[in-house]
């Protein structure tokens, strides 16, 4: 994977504070520290573009990498060989913890942060956490991914540099997309529309901080034909949690049995 | 939403309503000056026609229409004006691996 795949938004987040890179004939000093929201509909690629920025990480830096409480079994089957030793799936209420400069891959982030949640103590976390990401582990970058930013918390955008990039996004669910965002979505899916051959636009995807349409990468690893099996654990991690934790995430409580008297 | 925004609707839906009626309007029926219909029903009562004739027509359409446009805000008037279509903008890696 070349080091200018991505955008210099997107670059800029991605490497190590202070790693240079190049911009439109300028090089620059990496920031390394903010959020990147990818936000589509579901099969709409999300998922995969999070993966292919993660191997960015691994390829160009030296940063640990976190995959926010994915399955163990994902981890010890899913992930490429060459991630091995670099990926952890710590939770994010222990990011205090965390000593070094992580990538953060939060997925589905409208199940485990979502903005009708906000009081829970993981949301608290994510949005208190947004303010000071600069100053966690040297700075650390958070990739997230949501089929709306209106199913997230707002505090968690209100505060670090964000990147946000957007992919396909049923139309009959635009309007459901907070009020801030809106027209730039539209915009990024007038855009997309304009260059995309693929039914659910998962060609391209628009980066909204460089005003961009980029070519989205599909490595070989993700190739459902070449390993349905690790395809699938990497595409769609949620689905290997015990039946317990998935509950547990959709806030369903384990109801206690009565004791007969 | 405010009134002026239910107003804004209202004009999109019923000028898109417009536009389906027969494949919609003529340009200088719809945003051009009287004159451009009378003119055109004049000269074809007399049967003329050429390309002065053509001419002369465009003149009294873009006359009309800059009258319509006189009274739009300058934004819209801008976003009429021609030019050539944007290509898409699309990141291109220079791929120099370093």
């Amino acid at each position: 994977m070349n080091r200018d795949i991505f955008p210099p938004a997107i670059v800029n987040l991605l490497l190590s504070e202070g790693q240079r890179f190049t911009a439109y004939g300028q090089t620059r000093q990496a920031l390394g520290t903010g959020i990147l929201p990818l936000i589509g509909s579901a099969r709409g690629g999300k998922t995969s573009l999070a993966y292919c920025m993660i191997d960015f990480v691994i390829q160009h830096t030296t940063r640990p990498v976190i995959l926010e409480s994915f399955p163990d079994v994902v981890l010890k089957e899913g992930i490429p060989e060459h991630w091995r030793g670099r990926v952890t799936n710590t939770p994010f209420n222990q990011i205090a913890g965390v000593e070094e400069p992580a990538v953060w891959l939060v997925d589905d982030t409208g199940t485990s942060f979502n903005s009708r949640d906000s009081m829970t103590s993981n949301s608290k976390t994510l949005a208190k956490v947004a303010g000071v990401l600069s100053h966690f582990g040297g700075g650390m970058t958070v990739i997230f991914t949501s089929q709306l930013l209106s199913g997230v918390d707002v505090s968690f955008m209100r505060y670090t540099t964000l990147a946000p990039c957007i992919r396909f996004i049923d139309p009959d669910v635009i309007g459901q997309e907070r009020k801030e965002w809106i027209g730039q979505v539209k915009n990024a899916q007038h855009e997309l529309r304009s260059v995309c051959q693929d039914s659910m636009m998962r060609d391209y995807f628009y980066s909204i901080k460089d005003n961009l349409l980029v070519k989205a990468p599909f490595p070989d690893w993700l190739n459902k034909d070449k390993d349905p099996r690790k395809a699938d654990l990497l595409s769609r991690p949620m689905r290997y949690h015990t039946a317990q934790k998935k509950a547990e995430m959709i806030g369903q409580k384990m109801t206690k049995k009565k004791v007969k008297e | 939403m405010t009134s002026k925004d239910r107003e804004r609707e209202y004009n999109r839906i019923a000028a898109n309503r417009i536009s389906r009626l027969d494949g919609g309007l003529p340009v200088h029926v719809a945003i051009a000056r009287r004159p451009s219909i009378t003119l055109r029903n004049k000269l074809k009562r007399m049967g003329l026609e050429g390309e002065h004739i053509t001419d002369l027509i465009q003149m009294i359409d873009e006359i009309g229409m800059q009258e319509t446009l006189q009274h739009m805000p300058l934004g819209v008037r801008f976003a009429t004006v021609k030019q050539a279509q944007r290509p898409p903008s699309i990141w291109r890696p220079k791929s120099n691996d370093s």
